[in-house]
């Protein structure tokens, strides 16, 4: 009766309704050296989920656009998929590479590494573009905007967020360490803001052409005010975001954590105190770094060392493709510890590498930074180790990380993957959380992403030595 | 932009609505949002976007809260109905505790006593599936449902002594983490003492053995206390059959005493014979009160159990079926049976409906339960036989290996037999003692000559020193002795001469045949075998051997390991590749279970066919993975063994088929045989001749146990229905299932013990828990800690965890977090006792992918209803409405619905729904519209049976009571005949009165459920939507 009466009143009933007029969405934007991964969250909401890409490229998982641009034949500059796509078939060396690095190597020696801006610039040289021009900021910020707006057409897509209002904000990672007063900080956060300047300013899609006018237009508007309520694009550690699965986890325990994202161009490695008196007082564990390091050795290396053993069963070095590569590498990672003689060669010389980057100044430097905050060996016999990024499951990555960088430690590391949050939605178990981890952490608020205190801030947590006990003098105890 | 939310303003999170809390800070703008730190509680001060907070309202109904939007998500969901399933004071019908709650694999044919058992009025069965298909594990089930419905005060288990310490008190702590205590005599004594002075508050968890409760002393104190026993499990309980025992005397006492009752026996139930009668009897007098009865409800039977089969062939034969209800309905058990014209008139339905497949099938299950109920005997005996299980049965597979000894070794059997019986006559023993004493060294023989060898050579070189021979010559002996004298002396010598001279790699024909198959199923692939003998000097002999010959072995005998450590033992050989032989004496590996193994080596055989069957009975059981289980068989030429037990035992084909059902005469037959042929010196011919009777009287037996098995499926029955019925349970998720219960505790965990650590492996299903203070705090408070001391410690523990029933039965070690575990039914409580606060979400907003609506928005209402019956029953009902208010889903569909829903749910990607008010308003009208309808429908179906049910409820109770009544009354008078104190004469008055009053209390109560009522209650309500799977 009263369900006629509504029919009769209202026509066909819409009862259930749409809530908010303006939905606020939360972008993590995992800026890696040869790929970028993004997830996404409804402030407010309890799901994060990946961002996935149709763009069928074969070695480039479909939750990764990668983080390249190349100039075609008409001199035309392509970005991100389009670039990929024209890079497919040539060398893998090919294209306007590992983005990060060349900013960041232009501004920190520390990160710089020859051969990569030697690759960089010869590219465009051959290219006849201008260096000055086409810098690696102005290229990267491109880039980002490119990706800022792939991530917000995926977005107003879901199914959920068709035809609704929505209000993006976009964290970035970016490569800061425990040197923190570099300038690689100020500059990232400058391209960040001019990504999201090129991007507020461009149309529907992102056009070459129109993009490198833009980009000149925008370049001296965009400045990085985090503080301002208008400001959508913020600068986070990565370090910070990778970890932020964990701190919400069950699983988390206090004490000393190492997380390695070995990634394609770059290692981060950050090494944090987990503090707090874990289950016994009523205090929150307050998350300290000690050290945090992006080593500029990743995966590439391996690749590199793979590219050359294809190249040893061909005429010449260097001229395999990167699918190749992948395959390669996916055959090795599958007879990791077989005898099998096709690879054994390959392998123990991927060991050796991994060894040589365990061994290498960055990485045990970013060891010894971390020990001057804890300044006691058997305090780092128990350390737990997380393993993420592209290369976590390469041969024998798990077995060289075990490993304590000081060599009078007899222990072993217990190495494993990063706990997967039960918010986090892998789109039908296609997109790993393990290489999604930083998006995850990025797809946090930055109000929320938790109380953390930066190697630069971190006190020193050596525990006083016990008081020794004096015994007074004879002669201070009795008359003489 | 103002800040919409004050320090000190009680605010709800919308994300997480369990989170409700305080705002103590206004916070920065940040991207155009407001952000507050909340303080709440236990799970901290976080910072909260001002979108995700709403001023926090309660709300008491679901619809009201669906109504203002109060909306939570899955996980709220989830978690409320768990908890509802969770709750045991009100136990759900429609769900099966049980489940997902033993440490056992899962096999749907042990869940059919379970439901049997739940669905009688009396609670009394007599199951006797077939051995093998545990029978241990189907009375745990029933006891941990019924642990799970109420609070189970005493119970007894009643078994053979050997089962007591051997089988019961681990099965039921390994795997229903059941403490029971084994019993003597005087404990039991001590029990009942007890008992008498004060029947409310003793306790029992009991296991006691036929042989202590048959004593004058206990059965005399039992008969005058008559205590009350929640639930009583006489194991093999055919040792009850013979009327005029002390052993039944016990039975018919204890189903005096207990309000339920179980009976466990594989031995086959002879049709018309007095056996199953006077298993019945005991069960229920009243039923069953002589074997004329029980011939007759047999026969009146017979219709009803051939249309069950009809209705459960492919396709049902419907028309057949009817004729013989119609057979079936002149009975005079039958014809006033309720039930019967509403089965006559489901079956004329679906006779009717072949075009219909949905519908036919509807007809033909609920047919099939009904018929089920008018069965005159499923109520109260069940069994189920190995063809009848649908998990795969292994085949058994006998390979004799012929062993010749050489030379010396039939030299050394020469001496050492001539030496015997030299030794035996010296004794001037009886024939059958001297022929034991000259048996046993050659069976030891033929198990294993060097084991022989090094025991001689310790016994003669003891004897040398100790001038034995002595010991047989008697002062003053004639001459006569003096040459016996000389002939032991001259064996003795001879024997002594073959030792010294025995090579240190002596022959070892045997062996040298065993290491060589061992050896090709090796190259096989992975090698696992068992090797079982009678001897443990055989099974020590071999294990050295074996290591030397590179083989990894366990040995396990009576006397290593220790029974603690077995399990553990037999754990790292199913391990541990490296291991691959297990050597066993029959008492090593008693009660446990081998199925991971399917090769077996009899290296001797024992005299005894059961001990056979025992050994086979560990490889072949329900869980066996391999379709064929290999038994190798030793026989060496020219020895007793071969001469009698092989051609024996190849007769009545032991090693091929499972001779369980024959426990009760073939032991007597072969203990018969061996009598025979050891007491008297008979001639090759006349042993041969004696063996081919022993065989043709046990293969005559055997035919006669088939028949008799075959007759026993024709008129009890054929429980189809109950399989279906297990199915229903799996499909509907009609259980708690493990990944309910981690969500549930790891929701608890998030919110009340932050800081406690759970992580857990989906896949390997294993995990570790580290409670923090707050659980262990929790824990102490609930008063939960004695039964899990081990989650305290003063380090923070790290506890290996599974939700798993599977893991858990594989991994005894781990701690299995199920529904009656004592934490999840602490957090339970912990809900229970202020729902409103501590669950503050009963309006949900979810998401599925299913195929069983289209594609849309639904609402959905949950109800808790309260059937007030005979059979009193909690139902969960869910009506689901469309976006037109149209009926979507209901009754059966909706619990199917109700399945997915809580194990699959997703939450919602976006929460931008929420309802109009007023149109909500009139969703719940139409939602209890229907509802009313539905409980109608349920007042009308529960109508059909009440009465009737009511009043065999109400018999059985009287009929209970009465007994003790007039027991207790016979007391008294014979009290005061025999003039005892007053204070006595005043105890047993007492005690009639209050027998008198409870049997008021009773039937007033039951009464009050003539006219079938039904309560009900919002459980919860909610936005659906579906998306295609």
């Amino acid at each position: 009766m009263l369900k006629q009466l509504w029919d009769k009143m209202w026509g066909k009933p819409k009862g259930i309704q749409e809530t908010r007029r303006v939905i606020p969405i939360q972008v993590g934007l995992d800026f890696g050296t040869s790929c970028t991964k993004i997830a996404y969250s409804e402030i407010g909401g309890r799901l994060f989920r990946a961002v996935v890409f149709n763009h069928q490229l074969p070695h480039v998982p479909a939750f990764a656009l990668p983080s390249v641009l190349a100039i075609d034949e008409k001199g035309e500059l392509l970005v991100g998929i389009q670039a990929a796509r024209f890079l497919c078939q040539k060398s893998w060396l090919e294209g306007l590479q590992r983005l990060k690095m060349v900013v960041a190597g232009k501004y920190d020696s520390a990160y710089r590494e020859a051969n990569t801006d030697a690759v960089f610039y010869d590219y465009l040289e051959r290219h006849g573009k201008d260096p000055d021009f086409y810098s690696p900021e102005r290229l990267t910020a491109i880039f980002l905007a490119y990706a800022m707006r792939q991530a917000r057409n995926a977005v107003e897509q879901a199914p959920e967020y068709r035809n609704r209002q929505l209000d993006l904000t976009f964290n970035i990672c970016m490569p800061i360490d425990h040197l923190q007063n570099n300038q690689v900080k100020s500059v990232f956060e400058q391209i960040f803001a001019w990504a999201w300047a090129i991007e507020k300013n461009s149309p529907r899609n992102i056009e070459t052409a129109e993009v490198l006018e833009i980009s000149e237009t925008t370049r001296n508007l965009a400045i990085y005010q985090p503080e301002n309520p208008e400001t959508r694009v913020f600068a986070i550690p990565e370090a910070v975001a990778e970890t932020a699965s964990y701190l919400i986890s069950l699983e988390r325990i206090p004490g000393l954590h190492a997380v390695i994202d070995f990634g394609a161009g770059t290692t981060d490695v950050s090494i944090f105190n987990l503090r707090g008196h874990f289950g016994f007082k009523n205090e929150e564990l307050q998350q300290f770094w000690y050290a945090a390091r992006n080593i500029p050795w990743g995966m590439v290396h391996i690749e590199r060392l793979v590219a050359a053993h294809l190249g040893s069963t061909r005429s010449s070095e260097g001229i395999c493709s990167s699918q190749e590569v992948a395959d390669c590498l996916a055959r090795c990672q599958n007879h990791s510890g077989a005898n099998l003689t096709s690879t054994a060669a390959l392998q123990g010389a991927i060991k050796r590498k991994l060894a040589e980057f365990h061994g290498s100044a960055g990485y045990r430097s970013t060891w010894g930074k971390a020990y001057g905050h804890l300044n006691r060996l058997t305090a780092w016999e128990k350390v737990q180790v997380f393993v993420g990024g592209g290369g976590a499951q390469a041969p024998y990555v798990s077995q060289v990380f075990s490993e304590p960088v000081w060599s009078n430690l007899r222990t072993s590391y217990r190495v494993s993957l990063l706990p997967e949050p039960a918010d986090y939605d892998a789109v039908g178990g296609k997109v790993p959380f393990q290489r999604m981890a930083v998006a995850y952490g990025l797809a946090i608020p930055l109000p929320q992403i938790g109380v953390h205190v930066l190697p630069e801030d971190c006190p020193n947590h050596t525990p006083a030595p016990l008081p020794i006990r004096e015994i007074p003098h004879h002669e201070e105890l009795y008359d003489t | 932009m103002a800040a919409k939310y004050s320090p000190g303003d009680e605010v709800q999170s919308i994300s997480d609505p369990s989170r409700i809390g305080t705002i103590v800070q206004v916070c920065e703008i940040h991207a155009g949002i407001q952000w507050y730190r909340v303080s709440f509680g236990a799970a901290g001060r976080p910072k909260v976007a001002e979108v995700d907070l709403r001023p926090y309202v309660r709300a008491a109904s679901p619809e009201e809260n669906l109504r203002v939007g109060n909306l939570g998500g899955y996980k709220e969901f989830q978690r409320l109905i768990t908890l509802t399933r969770l709750l045991r004071h009100q136990p759900l019908q429609n769900q099966i505790y049980a489940f997902n709650a033993s440490r056992t694999r899962f096999y749907p044919f042990q869940f059919k006593p379970l439901l049997k058992f739940l669905d009688s009025h009396q609670h009394r069965l007599l199951l006797a599936d077939e051995v093998g298909l545990g029978k241990t594990i189907e009375a745990g089930l029933i006891l941990t449902e019924l642990k799970a419905r109420q609070d189970l005060k005493r119970v007894l288990v009643v078994c053979p002594a050997n089962l007591t310490r051997n089988k019961w008190q681990p099965e039921l702590e390994r795997r229903f983490t059941a403490e029971f205590s084994v019993l003597n005599t005087t404990q039991f004594l001590e029990f009942l003492e007890k008992y008498e002075k004060s029947p409310e508050k003793v306790m029992l968890s009991g296991i006691i053995s036929l042989e202590s409760l048959r004593t004058d002393r206990v059965l005399n104190r039992l008969q005058e206390l008559e205590p009350d026993f929640d639930l009583v499990i006489v194991d093999e309980a055919h040792h009850l059959r013979n009327f005029g025992t002390k052993t039944r005397q016990a039975g018919v006492i204890l189903s005096r005493c207990a309000h339920a009752m179980l009976f466990l026996t594989a031995t086959p139930i002879h049709l018309g014979n007095e056996n199953m009668f006077s298993l019945l009897n005991i069960l229920d007098e009243e039923e069953f009160p002589d074997l004329y009865t029980v011939d007759l409800r047999l026969r009146h039977n017979e219709p009803i159990v051939k249309a069950q089969i009809c209705m459960g062939r492919i396709p049902p034969q419907v028309e057949e079926a009817c004729q013989l209800l119609e057979q079936a309905s002149r009975s005079v058990f039958v014809k006033d049976n309720p039930l019967l014209p509403e089965v006559v008139d489901k079956l004329e339905k679906a006779k009717l409906a072949h075009d219909n497949d949905q519908q036919l099938r509807r007809l033909m299950v609920e047919a099939q339960r009904d018929l089920a109920e008018l069965n005159l005997l499923a109520h109260i005996f069940t069994r189920t036989r190995k063809r009848d299980v649908k998990e795969n049965v292994a085949r058994r597979q006998a390979v004799a290996i012929p062993v010749v000894l050489d030379d010396l070794e039939k030299e050394f059997y020469e001496a050492v037999t001539d030496y015997v019986r030299e030794l035996s006559w010296q004794r001037h023993e009886a024939p059958i003692i001297q022929q034991w004493l000259l048996h046993m060294p050659q069976r030891r023989m033929a198990s294993c000559i060097p084991a022989m060898v090094n025991y001689y050579k310790k016994e003669m070189a003891f004897a040398s020193e100790d001038r034995a021979e002595d010991d047989y010559v008697e002062e003053g002996q004639d001459e006569g002795a003096d040459l016996l004298l000389d002939f032991l002396n001259s064996a003795r010598q001879r024997l002594q001469k073959l030792i010294a001279a025995w090579p240190s790699e002596g022959p070892d024909t045997k062996y040298r045949e065993f290491i060589k198959i061992l050896k090709k199923l090796r190259k096989e692939g992975p090698c696992k075998v068992i090797v079982f003998s009678f001897f443990k000097d055989t099974l020590k002999y071999l294990r050295e051997r074996l290591t030397r010959d590179g083989f990894g072995c366990t040995l396990i005998t009576g006397d290593e390991p220790p029974i603690a450590m077995r399990t553990e033992a037999i754990t790292r050989f199913e391990k541990d590749p490296r291991l691959e032989v297990l050597l066993s004496s029959r008492v090593g590996t008693e009660g446990l279970d081998l199925q991971f193994c399917h090769t077996l080596f009899n290296y001797d055989l024992p005299w005894n066919p059961m001990e056979v069957e025992q050994r086979i009975g560990r490889l072949d059981r329900i869980g066996q993975q391999s379709p064929i289980i290999r038994i190798f068989n030793f026989w060496v030429e020219g020895t007793i063994e071969q001469r009698m037990l092989q051609r024996l035992y190849d007769r009545i084909k032991i090693f091929e088929r499972s001779i369980g059902e024959l426990e009760m005469i073939l032991g007597e037959k072969v203990r018969q045989l061996e009598w025979e042929l050891l007491s008297k010196r008979l001639t090759p011919e006349q042993e041969e001749e004696k063996i081919e009777l022993t065989a043709r009287v046990i293969e005559n037996r055997l035919a006669e146990l088939e028949r008799l098995e075959g007759e026993a499926a024709k008129f009890l029955g054929a429980d189809l229905y109950f399989d279906e019925e297990v199915e229903k349970i799996r499909q509907r998720r009609r259980y708690v299932t493990g990944r309910q219960i981690q969500r549930f505790l790891e929701d608890f965990l998030r919110l009340q013990c932050p800081r406690s650590r759970l992580a857990y492996d989906q896949g390997k299903e294993r995990g570790e828990l580290q409670p923090d203070e707050a659980l262990q705090a929790f824990i102490s408070k609930a008063g939960v800690a004695r039964e899990i001391p081990h989650f305290f410690g003063r380090e923070p523990r790290t506890i290996p965890i599974t939700f798993d029933s599977q893991v858990s039965f594989e991994d005894p070690k781990i701690e299995f977090i199920h529904l009656l575990h004592p934490l999840i039914q602490a957090i339970a409580n912990y809900y229970d006792e202020d729902q409103h606060s501590r669950i503050p979400c009963n309006a949900h907003h979810l998401v599925l992918a299913t195929g069983l609506l289209p594609p849309g928005t639904y609402l959905y209402y949950i109800y808790k209803l309260n059937v007030l019956a005979a059979r009193q029953r909690h139902l969960l009902e869910m009506v689901v409405l469309d976006e037109g208010l149209n009926l979507a889903s209901f009754a059966e569909e909706a619990e199917i619905l109700l399945g997915e829903m809580v194990e699959k749910g997703q939450e919602p990607k976006s929460l931008r729904l929420e309802l109009a008010p007023a149109w909500a308003d009139i969703a719940f009208n139409q939602a209890n519209t229907l509802l009313h309808q539905r409980i109608d429908q349920i007042k009308k179906e529960v109508g059909l049976t009440n009465d009737a049910f009511l009043d065999l409820r109400l018999t059985s109770i009287r009929t209970f009571y009465q007994k003790k009544i007039t027991r207790l009354q016979e007391l008294l008078a014979r009290g005061e005949e025999t003039g005892k104190k007053e204070p006595y004469l005043r105890m047993r008055r007492s005690e009639i009165a209050r027998r008198e009053r409870e049997l008021k209390n009773a039937e007033d109560s039951l009464e009050k459920y003539r006219q079938v009522q039904v309560e009900y209650d919002g459980v919860a309500a909610g936005i659906l939507e579906v998306m295609p799977q």
